[in-house]
């Protein structure tokens, strides 16, 4: 806290006397032992000097020198005890004395405002430094805007308020506030118009910025290479003006944020870039694999059918049902293949997560087991799911697909007619589902990548596995947008588990029945 | 079957057209064949089909409009063709008139059963003969509306009221998907909230209660995101 005018001139008035008076105290001594009054013009230039030092601007300094030369003529100059700048020579002794001691404390004074300045422009400096640093080191574009709010209010005491975009389009500012009654006047219809109009117009707006219109802030533009990245609003009344240090200081950080948060956005196109690039690869890839795996059921389809309609009269009633029976099977496959394909496109674009809706498992489970039943009516399905009623966010569709997906992989690849088991449990956070088999399980090599979609190894002919890679990696791709886990291993006894989890957050247990008796 | 049942195929697709009336007419029934929703609406009126399979996706129109329009003047049973991966279309059709959905692609016996369905359910509409039921019996699932009382494998089953009503409701158009806002409007009233959270748990329950295995019902079929379709009666 600044001390008040008045009781600074008190304590500069206080230091001159308290330095004026010993110093005429000294030279009483100094004449009395010397008799000589030749050091007491010296005494008195020393005074004025460490005045000048230690009291505020040029008045004190002054005035203590025309002390000097009053008290030096009234004390120490025959006659004593009177004035008299008549005698002879004195006039030059006295000019000269005040010049002197005028001229040394304006030098002092004017030094001291130097060292000032310096100090100020130094302290300014290595604060700008500070920020600068901090900007550069900054990630993410929210830590950056708050970190200007912060350094802008520090440095103006009053309310701030960042947009990064126009308010009129529905952009609400951030808001670092003093005092709730300015975020009023901030979010105010005028107030937005102003920051409106900086962002149309690309200039200052506000008090004394030349703005036709009453405002209570002034709105500075965040420009970096004719862009605008934003606008920065100060609160102020009118009444008090930021001195131009506040000011330019003010300006300086305001063009190093619109660099940061131009180097932001740089960095995020770029890692945008990357993503769209890194998903552009994943699709060929995915499209690579999939034209693969339609050509051999479709190079089926038509030579069983060609056969058919072209030979018939030399085929044998046997042959002709196997080569239909073909026929059917490669399309089932082929259904198959295209219901998975249309599953993934379910996972919204862009931000690859799903639609969630709390769905009941059992509901989901037994779904996918009757369609499960009537593609193999024969196979052995064992399910157990917890016994409470559970809702568990997800995409029905996606997940009976999964299930769907690991069962029949299961039941297709375990080599045998063994018993296919679907496992539920319940844990904390967590859903899991086991589709364990009892067959021959996974070959070591292929477990690690066997949900990269490309499981297809030179060793095994691309029709033993058809369809295994590219199933089981949108599984992984559905899981995973669930928030969920996948992975496979083999049991100790033999035969494949297929594990994945479903994040349960947000879902209904039975404690929905407790809270609704009646239902 | 001592009258052949004429049935109108609505479909753009030659193939599919041609498929689905060739295992038609070997199962004994009179077929018609239309490729647009306009030609839908002649035939309709003039021929009096039985039953009509209406594809969803027509050149001309939208399916769901023809359904609604053929709607305002017969009850005739409407079977909707619809792909799959398209809950919301399937619960629209239901709820503007539709009686059943089947989804592409489907085996021909799956046509042939919800065909005989919905010929079956019309002809009790039409006579007024055992409508409504008084008892219902699938496999051995026995339910007697009257008395409220409903009897698995002979055994008593104790529901709730709304478990009750549920389960009558269902029973009533056994064979039929029955949308959840169809349930909650008739069980629930028609201004209950379309939240369909109580009808899950309540189904959840019923399920406890009439099916040896809940996960692998005998009885009661779910239809994800559509609905709830009970076994056909005996």
């Amino acid at each position: 806290m600044k001390k008040p005018h008045y009781i600074k001139c008190i304590y500069d008035c206080l230091k001159t006397l308290f330095i004026l008076a010993p110093a005429t105290l000294i030279s009483f001594i100094f004449v009395k032992i010397t008799n000589n009054n030749i050091n007491v013009a010296i005494i008195y230039i020393l005074a004025v000097i460490l005045i000048s030092r230690i009291t505020d601007g040029y008045f004190w300094g002054i005035i203590s020198s025309l002390a000097g030369v009053i008290s030096m003529n009234y004390y120490f100059i025959y006659p004593f005890f009177s004035f008299d700048f008549t005698r002879n020579g004195y006039p030059i002794t006295s000019i000269g004395m005040f010049s002197i001691s005028l001229i040394t404390s304006t030098t002092t004074i004017h030094l001291k405002e130097l060292v000032k300045q310096a100090n100020e422009r130094n302290e300014k400096n290595s604060k700008l430094n500070e920020i600068n640093n901090k900007l550069l080191t900054m990630n993410g574009l929210k830590n950056i805007i708050e970190l200007a709010l912060e350094y802008v209010w520090e440095l103006t005491g009053s309310t701030v308020v960042f947009y990064e975009k126009s308010p009129q389009t529905g952009n609400t500012g951030i808001i670092k506030s003093c005092n709730p009654i300015h975020d009023r006047l901030i979010n105010s219809h005028h107030e937005q118009f102003m920051a409106h109009w900086v962002f149309e117009n690309k200039k200052p707006a506000g008090i004394d910025m030349g703005f036709p219109g009453y405002s209570s802030c002034i709105y500075l533009p965040l420009l970096s290479h004719d862009n605008i990245w934003g606008v920065i609003g100060i609160y102020r009344t009118a009444q008090i003006q930021p001195d131009k240090n506040t000011i330019s200081s003010l300006n300086l950080i305001i063009s190093q944020v619109a660099m940061a948060i131009e180097g932001q956005h740089l960095s995020d196109n770029q890692q945008l870039i990357i993503i769209e690039t890194e998903k552009e690869k994943m699709r060929a890839n995915l499209l690579r694999a999939v034209s693969h795996d339609l050509r051999t059921p479709l190079t089926g389809m038509i030579g069983a059918s060609e056969t058919l309609l072209k030979n018939k009269k030399y085929l044998s009633e046997e042959a002709q049902n196997k080569l239909i029976e073909d026929i059917y099977e490669d399309s089932d496959w082929l259904l198959h293949m295209v219901e998975n394909l249309l599953s993934v496109t379910r996972i919204r674009e862009g931000n690859s997560s799903v639609n969630k809706t709390p769905e009941p498992l059992e509901e989901v489970v037994t779904e996918a087991i009757t369609r499960i039943r009537k593609r193999y009516p024969h196979a052995d399905i064992q399910a157990k799911i917890p016994e409470d009623f559970i809702m568990v966010p997800m995409d029905a569709t996606l997940i009976e697909q999964v299930i769907i997906n690991l069962m029949e992989n299961a039941i297709k690849y375990s080599g045998n007619n063994s018993p296919v088991t679907l496992l539920i449990t319940k844990g904390e956070e967590y859903i899991t589902f086991h589709v364990m088999d009892e067959g021959k399980g996974i070959q070591m090599s292929r477990i690690e990548s066997i949900f990269d979609g490309c499981s297809q190894t030179e060793n095994h002919s691309s029709d033993s596995s058809k369809g295994l890679g590219i199933g089981l990696s949108i599984c992984k791709t559905i899981i995973n947008s669930h928030g969920g886990n996948i992975s496979a291993r083999n049991q100790n006894n033999g035969g494949a588990v297929f594990t994945f989890t479903l994040p349960l957050e947000g879902s209904l247990t039975n404690e929905y029945k407790s809270l609704h008796p009646d239902c | 079957m001592s009258t052949k049942a004429c049935i109108l195929i609505v479909e753009d697709e030659p193939i599919i057209c041609n498929f689905i009336a060739t295992t038609l007419s070997a199962n004994n029934y009179k077929v018609i064949q239309c490729n647009t929703g306009k030609e839908a609406i002649a035939l309709i009126p003039s021929h009096c089909p039985e039953v009509v399979l209406l594809d969803l996706g027509l050149p001309d129109m939208d399916g769901l409009n023809l359904l609604k329009e053929v709607r305002q003047w017969t009850g005739i049973p409407i079977i909707v063709i619809s792909e799959r991966d398209d809950e919301k279309s399937k619960v629209l059709a239901l709820d503007s008139g539709a009686d059943d959905y089947i989804t592409k692609p489907f085996g021909t016996s799956e046509l042939l059963a919800r065909i005989r369905t919905a010929i079956r359910h019309n002809t009790r509409l039409e006579t007024g003969h055992t409508f409504p039921l008084n008892t219902f019996k699938a496999k051995d699932l026995f339910i007697d509306f009257n008395k409220h009382m409903v009897n698995v494998n002979g055994e008593d089953v104790h529901l709730t009221q709304i478990e009750f009503k549920l389960v009558s409701l269902l029973a009533q158009s056994a064979g039929k998907v029955l949308t959840y806002d169809y349930i909650i409007t008739k069980i629930w009233g028609p201004f209950a909230v379309k939240d369909n959270q109580i009808l899950r748990v309540n189904m959840a329950n019923i399920r406890r209660k009439l099916e040896k295995n809940p996960v692998d019902p005998e009885y009661i079929f779910t239809e994800i995101g559509v609905g709830y379709r009970m076994l056909e009666d005996d």
